[in-house]
């Protein structure tokens, strides 16, 4: 399957949802994107595939992905805390690489869980919800697996928010 | 003047200081061997090519902490590891050394042997019990495995020797061997290579070092022993293999006989004695470099299928052939 | 389903049944903390509970701290036996945000030193797992003969674990005619070595009876609980990142991905000793076919807006990186996921006994080794402030005093 085939296909599926395409060339085109964060749409370059989807599609996607398209195998899935929300990734694939990327409040962390489909990616939610504090309804088990006993509640380590203690140095040096 | 006599024979040469020189002399011997054969080392620095290791090993363990764990059946853990020693320690005194009797010996101490080494594996395992800790109570549950697997071939390539020689004492059989040469071969090869290979298994050495597992269950009955109790269970293990190799040597391969010079007949025993207790000692060395640990069930298996019928086997031979 | 069936065995007997072993987090069996608490009954393992993060370092959080050049050290300390997969893999990634090509020359390099390292680590591998069944004298033999890879790990790159010799644009030092033929002569000593334990990996009957027939993992579960690498490769699906997703020239350089169909650990073992048959296969061809050129471009310190995703077949199996990059000097946001964390589910789920398949207590640390665990490159993720964590935010010179004081 080439990448750009997965992109019609992803396009054709799910057309009216996402609102723009654009095969970007360097550097200066993805910048757009991320500066205003409104706007879905997917990337296509060698080998790799990126899609913006909205929170409400996001199972979906990952079902067609997974069901029809033969995306089984769940690489990694990347959490990330931009200042304005919170960015959940789950790279699929096995040669081509799709990153289907998603967004949802920074309050209010819910998103559907992908367990159902490809139980592999258990680990990989539970690592994100330890880390940012998502919650995915349906995992079957959100225990704590990163962060040690003991850690308190609601203090996410891998937030903007969250800053390693610094220590004073021992001595001063001028 | 005998008693004094004899008590310095049992306390001294052949006896108790002699059997823990020895054995720290043999377990030197096996590290140095199982080195070679894995193209290290070995001992090195400590006395000449490392030979005071072991007794640096066990004088270090005496001077270190002995912890006692709180839940332990106190009696027992603390008594077990002398039992162990002195009961390889009453062993080690049986054997023919000097002479062609050893310091204990009387008619049927073939069967007290046997016993003898038997006792040790309950001291085993109630070592594993006392100590109630989960890794500690695996280890004892495996060696009572194991003593169901090698138990039985074992008495029953010792007890074919003495239908040979027609006897139970082993006074008697290393007599008959020393002056029939013939017996070193023809039946009795069977039954040294099953004594030898159960022996692996009662000293729990590679293959067989089940109850001891090192990656699987830490150090199984062993775990919770530390400082002075550690030292003697391994000084009882040293006293084992010295004890298992003369008893191979007394039963099979004739004890400390061989040609002598009248006159100087105590020394060319023990000399006798040792060349062939190395002898022994090599194989149980060779083999516990060769291969890989077996699982349990593995090893029960292997030895029912395959030890107890060659060791039927073996008293069948005797029968007929002698 | 199981759950019940215990609950129900559990109140039929008047004694306890099940018997809970932990295993870590220190244990003779682990190289690395991890801690795995196994129901059984008797010898057989009926279920398993597993806790990972014991050497968690916070790396993650780290690199967002400090600039792209400096990352390349701290990525490389997730792990020293698979630290040139994580610098490559680094290296790729932020490549790919910058939107460059590195010489060929470069390339060729990288692949070299890559498939040194997975002779190193295989090699490595095959020594731990003959110590977890009780085969010392294996180990001893082929640690030994890992002493020529690190020989020639250390003549090529300057130091036998910690490499540093992927840098972002290429590489940092060349290749010498004269090194080529070391590498060449090593290769040969290797090759023949390799092959001798190949032939005691599969006629050896206590081997055999270790490995053999334990640790099963079906295709079909492999592929649905997301399995990589050997593990994978063993139960017969034939998926390599050098293969489905090639990066620095593994397109050109001729490879056989190795399967095999037996599902044990027998079957990863075999895996594992016929990959450094190809390893050293390709080494060969890098240094017969390398081009000449520069081995290293200029790029400048902060890379463009943008994200990336970068694949490497480490050792252990698929390694991914993803960068975001939000113009400055320091990444926003950099992910990285080791082979061993995407192994657990299967290592889980080859540890339960399921039917008429019994999995024994003294199969556990093979099992557990045999998908070569690397519980270091596992948990990188939070920031714990006790004092080993303040030691590596220390400047240079506040170190020195720490350590000047401490005497």
């Amino acid at each position: 399957m080439d990448e750009n085939k997965v992109a019609e296909a992803l396009k054709n599926k799910f057309g009216e949802k996402i609102l723009k395409i654009m095969i970007p060339k360097k550097g200066e085109e993805i910048a757009k994107d991320l500066v205003i964060p409104e706007i879905m749409e997917i990337k296509v370059s060698k080998r790799r595939v990126f899609v913006a989807v909205p929170a409400e599609v996001y199972k979906e996607v990952i079902r067609y992905l997974v069901e029809e398209l033969g995306f089984n195998h769940v690489q990694a899935i990347t959490g990330l805390d931009t200042s304005k929300f919170i960015e959940v990734m789950p790279h699929l694939g096995r040669g081509i690489t799709v990153t289907v990327k998603t967004r949802i409040e920074r309050d209010k962390p819910v998103l559907s869980t992908i367990t159902d489909m490809v139980p592999g990616a258990s680990l990989h939610e539970r690592e994100i919800h330890d880390l940012l504090g998502v919650v995915f309804e349906g995992h079957p088990n959100l225990d704590r697996i990163i962060v040690p006993e003991g850690w308190p509640e609601n203090v996410y380590p891998l937030r903007k928010e969250y800053a390693p203690e610094q220590p004073k140095p021992l001595r001063e040096v001028s | 003047m005998e008693w004094l006599l004899e008590l310095l024979q049992i306390l001294v040469f052949p006896g108790i200081l002699f059997a823990i020189l020895l054995a720290f002399i043999y377990e030197w011997f096996d590290r140095k061997i199982y080195a070679k054969l894995q193209n290290r080392v070995g001992p090195l620095y400590t006395g000449p090519s490392g030979i005071l290791q072991p007794f640096a090993d066990f004088v270090k363990l005496l001077a270190k902490e002995d912890i006692v764990p709180n839940d332990v059946d106190k009696p027992l853990f603390n008594a077990l590891p002398i039992v162990a020693l002195t009961l390889s320690l009453t062993g080690f005194l049986a054997l023919p050394i000097t002479g062609l009797r050893g310091i204990i010996s009387f008619n049927g101490d073939l069967i007290f042997l046997i016993a003898l080494m038997t006792l040790i594996c309950i001291v085993i395992i109630y070592s594993g019990i006392s100590s109630s800790n989960r890794f500690s109570t695996m280890g004892a549950e495996r060696a009572a495995l194991q003593l169901l697997g090698y138990e039985i071939p074992m008495m029953l390539s010792a007890i074919s020797i003495g239908l040979v020689a027609k006897s139970m004492w082993v006074y008697e059989i290393v007599s008959t061997q020393a002056s029939n040469i013939w017996f070193l071969m023809g039946p009795s090869v069977l039954g040294f290579a099953i004594f030898v290979l159960c022996g692996q298994a009662e000293l729990e050495r590679i293959p067989f070092d089940i109850p001891e597992a090192e990656t699987e269950i830490v150090a199984g009955w062993l775990t919770e022993f530390s400082g002075r109790k550690l030292a003697l269970f391994r000084l009882t293990k040293d006293v084992e293999l010295l004890y298992l190799s003369g008893l191979a040597v007394a039963l099979f391969l004739g004890g400390p006989s061989g040609p002598i010079i009248p006159g100087l007949e105590p020394i060319l025993y023990l000399v006798y004695f040792l060349l062939k207790t190395l002898f022994v000692l090599f194989l149980l060395t060779t083999l516990r470099a060769l291969f890989a640990r077996l699982r349990i069930d593995q090893m029960v298996n292997f030895s029912w299928k395959y030890l107890v019928p060659l060791a039927i086997l073996q008293v069948l031979l005797v029968r007929v052939i002698v | 389903m199981q759950e019940e069936e215990l609950q129900r065995a559990e109140k039929k007997s008047a004694y306890e049944l099940f018997f809970d072993i932990p295993l870590g987090p220190q244990h003779p069996a682990l190289k690395e903390p991890a801690f795995f608490k196994f129901k059984v009954e008797g010898e057989r393992v009926i279920g398993v509970d597993a806790d990972v993060s014991y050497n968690h370092r916070g790396i993650e959080k780290a690199l967002e701290y400090r600039n792209y050049i400096q990352n390349i050290y701290l990525i490389e300390r997730i792990c020293g036996i698979c630290n040139v997969a994580h610098t490559l893999c680094y290296a790729q990634a932020i490549e790919q945000l910058h939107g460059k090509e590195i010489p060929p020359r470069a390339s060729y390099i990288r692949l070299m030193i890559e498939e040194l390292a997975r002779i190193h680590s295989h090699a490595l591998w095959l020594g731990v797992a003959a110590h977890e069944i009780g085969f010392d004298t294996l180990f001893m033999y082929v640690w030994r003969d890992r002493e020529v890879v690190m020989d020639i790990i250390e003549m090529l790159t300057g130091n036998r674990v910690t490499t540093a010799i992927n840098t972002i644009g290429g590489v940092r030092r060349d290749i010498s005619d004269e090194a080529k033929e070391k590498v060449r002569k090593g290769m040969n000593i290797l090759e023949e070595r390799v092959k001798y334990y190949r032939k005691v990996a599969l006629n050896d009957p206590t081997v055999n009876a270790r490995c053999s027939g334990v640790g099963i993992l079906r295709p079909r579960d492999a592929i649905r609980l997301c399995a990589v690498g050997p593990t994978l490769r063993a139960s017969g699906v034939k998926n390599d990142v050098r293969l489905d997703d090639p990066y620095t020239f593994h397109d050109e350089v001729p490879l056989n991905v190795i399967t095999c169909d037996t599902m044990d650990v027998l079957g990863r073992v075999v895996v594992r000793v016929d990959e450094m048959l190809e390893s050293v296969n390709m080494v060969r061809y890098c240094l017969d076919h390398m081009p000449s050129g520069d081995v290293k471009i200029k790029l400048p310190l902060s890379p463009p807006v943008g994200e990336a995703v970068s694949r490497v077949e480490a050792p252990r199996g698929e390694l991914i990186h993803y960068a975001r990059s939000n113009g400055t000097k320091n990444p926003e946001r950099y992910k990285v996921r080791t082979p061993t964390f995407e192994n657990i589910p299967s290592v889980a789920d080859m540890l339960t006994s399921k039917g008429d398949h019994d999995v024994n207590i003294a199969d556990i640390p093979i099992v557990l080794a045999s998908i070569d665990p690397c519980f270091s490159c596992t948990a990188r993720m939070e920031f714990r402030d006790v004092s080993k964590g303040k030691t590596w935010i220390w400047s240079l010179e506040e170190l020195k005093t720490h350590c000047k004081n401490r005497g």
